[in-house]
């Protein structure tokens, strides 16, 4: 059985052969419905809340990387961002298994396209972190919301591109990562500015 | 169409519960397995998409991430799902 399926591409890749299934439901039930798009969203969502007590690091697992083949199509990423989807996978970025980490990462990236200063924030938080682990986890994450947000601004603006000096997120990555080498200050203080820059960048 | 149109969806979904606790796990993991992959099916008519929800396919189908790992913690909860 094709492990890619329905449209545009989202992905099942990773799941457990009878759990294929059950994602490939749940994908397929968002398609086009708001109110199951909100259900499914958010009882994923409050089964991630229950990390690490109630919910296992295997289901988390599984639970972040359909929040992430969700959030390939546009239409789920408000719905999974207004259930609280953003502190969630920013948890499992900083406390989850490694495939979890991974699914966590590029769904926040993509969560971003929609809802950048939310998901900014909650990484730039975790840039604050004692692990040194998760700082570096936070940073890519950050650069990955940049590169998306700069191929938006890319495709929106068709073959003009970003000649301004890039803007966004860009200056901030390179800043914090910066901040990172000299030991983390440069971030540490950027998290308590990000919101107002954030919110003039929108 | 017609599994959904002769009143097949609820029952679908109930198989998702998959049985007491009598029921083997194996039976069970098979059950879940089959009812899950006759909805993903079913659900691309979006007409079916409202009836599976209404039927409250979401929530067990959301359950089946928690309980498919194995652990005895989760097998605990396979029998919780009974319960719904």
């Amino acid at each position: 059985m094709a492990l890619d399926c329905l449209r545009g591409g989202l992905s099942l890749r990773g799941f457990d052969v009878w759990l294929e299934q059950a994602a490939g439901a749940l994908l397929t039930l968002a398609l086009h419905n708001v109110p199951n798009q909100i259900a499914i969203s958010t009882e994923l969502i409050e089964m991630l809340r229950g990390y690490p007590s109630t919910c296992s690091a295997k289901a988390a697992e599984h639970v972040t990387q359909l929040l992430g083949s969700l959030a390939q199509d546009d239409e789920n990423r408000g719905v999974i961002a207004k259930a609280g989807g953003v502190p969630e996978l920013a948890r499992q970025l900083a406390l989850g298994s490694e495939p979890a980490m991974a699914s966590a990462a590029s769904g926040l990236a993509l969560l971003a396209l929609g809802s950048r200063a939310t998901v900014t924030q909650e990484l730039v938080k975790l840039l604050a972190s004692e692990d040194e682990a998760v700082r570096q986890r936070a940073s890519s994450a950050l650069r990955d919301v940049a590169a998306g947000e700069k191929m938006n601004k890319a495709q929106r603006q068709g073959s003009k591109s970003n000649s301004g000096g890039g803007g966004g997120c860009a200056p901030l990555v390179r800043l914090l990562q910066d901040g990172l080498k000299d030991g983390n200050v440069e971030a540490q203080e950027y998290a308590h500015r990000w919101p107002l820059m954030a919110s003039d960048g929108l | 169409m017609a599994i959904a149109e002769s009143g097949g969806i609820v029952p679908l979904v109930n198989l998702l519960r998959a049985g007491g606790p009598e029921v083997q796990p194996e039976v069970r993991k098979a059950a879940q397995e089959t009812a899950a992959g006759a909805l993903h099916a079913l659900a691309r008519a979006p007409a079916n998409r409202v009836s599976i929800a209404d039927a409250g396919g979401i929530p067990l189908l959301v359950t089946l991430f928690d309980i498919a790992d194995g652990s005895d913690e989760s097998k605990e909860q396979v029998m919780t799902t009974d319960d719904f």
